[in-house]
């Protein structure tokens, strides 16, 4: 074979993917792992099916892996919708990554509220929410504080040891939990730094993995953890020892926000309108335990009893937190150690 | 082999580093410089990022130092050994290698846990328990343990290429088997020491999950800065400059190597 044959077979095969991407007969959606995959496939992906006779490719993708591939290939994403953090969707919106949402597209969208997509400018909508609140050891905690504010106290006065994890500012929602605390102190960021600080010497650690953080509670390494309600719920009802519950006066909104990235196919449209139809919230709420979006759904009794009610949770006030984070961060690693 | 056939064969492997390293290189530079050259003096004249550059050094020389030391006799048996054990030799080193670095991290902790298997040994025999977890000996054991066979491979290469006659001279010229050792294999392995000490130190630079994994605040390195910049703070400019000052670091070290090696190296 000559060197032009070469190059020239070697050019043919590096287009064939390209050209089956252009042909956009495929959508890609991404989901978090485990149980959110399961209900994605079976909700999701079930309903897209129905309505287009296709089956949709579902890629486990964290939301910073998926913006540095929309950053990477802007117009021309290598996925079609994606599953962001609330502040990782405010900036893919800001920087011209997402298209913007709208009913004619999304009919579904009219019932979704619009407390889930105010902040986002309509770039993208929650379709499922929780909120962080407190799992104990009943065996060794049996009274816990009422009030997150004496839950801290305690926390600095020793009252339980070094057997406390709370979430670090530097996982993906840390900077939302500082937030929360600081509503607590009068939007006094000082005063949460300085608690952060006098809770160091009696945390176990402030946990940045998720599965670390249940895996300490799970070997009863800590009796405290800050932690996300479905999950903690669900592992109260499998362990009688352990309990959860939403101190006073609630919990931080923490969603998972649904967008089209800009260049997707017109495709990715019908998935984001099944996602929001009622019976996939619907569904979606009783695979994954958390609150779903859709104001037409009605929890049966058992599933309500689970989730917790939206006048106890907290939305983010996301441009604050967006402008305040660098320094937030900058300060964590310089203070609390 | 003809230099058309040189090229063809070379071809692939100089474009995938080019554009595997060389591309992304250039991107990160130009992300870094822009706005100018604000993002580097920040760094260099805060003494928090110097702290932490030097504890991402100092943890790197660390585990390269212990690498060296437990991996050299290791090589030298594993260079030695025949037939099933050497197999298993092999095996032992690289089964590490065979998890992935979030199940290893997750089987320290489980190890090293206030009530991990260590605590529970020590509880036995009656002696104070240990509380190493979330610290730099953690990350440094964890560190060890993976990199390790980088170092005894490199090591053992160079072993194995050696002619047995040279020992074999030295001991009819009367040298007993540790002045052997001292002034004829040691220098001559050399080479196969600096080859591990760059691997593992280079990858113990670059290492962030293991450190997050082991450690915490306090336990902070160069990566786990650029992963908080990009992934928390959204800052890339700033993530681009402080990968540009890893790498500088890294190539500062290896240049001081350099330098140092060939006067050693026989």
């Amino acid at each position: 074979m000559s060197f032009r044959r070469l190059i020239a077979a070697s050019a043919l095969l590096a287009a064939l993917p390209l050209s089956a991407a252009l042909g956009q007969d495929r959508i890609v959606a991404t989901s978090s792992g485990g149980v959110w995959l399961e209900s994605a496939k079976r909700n999701f992906a079930a309903c897209f099916k129905e309505r287009t006779g296709k089956d949709p490719e579902i890629l486990v993708s964290a939301s910073n892996e998926i913006m540095q591939k929309l950053r990477a290939s802007p117009g021309n994403p290598p996925i079609h919708v994606a599953v962001l953090s609330e502040i990782d969707a405010i900036r893919a919106g800001q920087e011209g990554l997402l298209d913007k949402l709208n009913f004619d597209k999304v009919p579904n969208l009219k019932d979704v509220p619009e407390v889930f997509r105010k902040q986002w400018n309509d770039f993208a909508t929650i379709q499922n929410f929780g909120a962080m609140i407190v799992m104990v050891n009943g065996e060794k905690v049996p009274n816990p504080p009422k009030d997150w504010k004496s839950l801290i106290d305690d926390v600095i006065a020793g009252k339980f040891g070094k057997r406390v994890s709370f979430p670090a500012l530097t996982m993906p929602w840390g900077p939302m939990f500082t937030w929360f605390l600081t509503t607590l102190y009068d939007g006094n960021e000082d005063t949460v730094f300085q608690k952060y600080k006098a809770m160091l010497p009696n945390m176990a650690k402030y946990w940045v993995s998720p599965v670390e953080a249940l895996n300490m509670f799970a070997a009863k390494e800590i009796d405290i953890l800050v932690y996300w309600d479905g999950r903690a719920y669900a592992f109260a009802e499998e362990n009688k020892w352990a309990k959860a519950y939403i101190p006073e006066p609630g919990a931080f909104q923490s969603a998972a926000m649904l967008a089209k990235p800009r260049g997707a196919p017109d495709l990715a449209w019908q998935y984001i309108d099944c996602v929001l139809s009622p019976k996939a919230q619907l569904g979606h709420a009783q695979t994954i335990k958390y609150p779903i979006v859709n104001s037409k759904v009605e929890y049966p009794a058992d599933l309500k009893a689970l989730l917790t009610p939206l006048d106890k949770v907290r939305q983010p006030d996301f441009a604050r937190i967006i402008d305040r984070v660098p320094s937030w961060l900058d300060r964590w690693n310089r203070e609390i150690r | 082999m003809g230099q058309r056939t040189a090229a063809l064969l070379l071809g692939p492997a100089v474009l995938f580093l080019i554009g595997g390293f060389v591309g992304p290189l250039a991107l990160a530079l130009g992300e870094s410089l822009r706005g100018g050259v604000g993002q580097y003096v920040r760094v260099v004249v805060d003494i928090y990022y110097l702290e932490v550059i030097g504890a991402t050094v100092a943890l790197a020389a660390g585990v390269t130092a212990a690498c060296l030391a437990i991996g050299y006799p290791y090589a030298l048996i594993l260079a030695r050994a025949r037939g099933w054990s050497k197999a298993a030799l092999l095996f032992l080193l690289v089964a590490p290698l065979m998890v992935n670095v979030v199940v290893r991290s997750f089987g320290w902790l489980v190890i090293f846990g206030r009530s991990g298997l260590v605590n529970a040994a020590l509880d036995l025999i009656g002696l104070p328990r240990i509380d190493i977890l979330n610290s730099w000996t953690a990350i440094g054991i964890a560190l060890v343990h993976v990199l390790l066979p980088f170092m005894v491979l490199s090591i053992a290469a160079t072993l194995e290429g050696l002619d047995p006659a040279l020992e074999e001279a030295a001991a009819t010229l009367g040298a007993r088997p540790w002045r052997s050792f001292l002034h004829v294999i040691a220098p001559l392995s050399v080479h196969g020491a600096v080859t591990g000490a760059i691997l593992v130190f280079a990858l113990s630079m670059g290492s962030f999950v293991t450190v997050m994994m082991m450690g915490d605040n306090r336990t902070m390195v160069l990566p786990l800065l650029i992963y908080q910049q990009l992934t928390v703070a959204g800052n890339g400019p700033f993530a681009a400059t402080l990968g540009m000052v890893l790498l500088a670091t890294v190539l500062a070290v290896f240049w001081l190597q350099a330098r140092l090696a060939p006067a050693r190296a026989p």
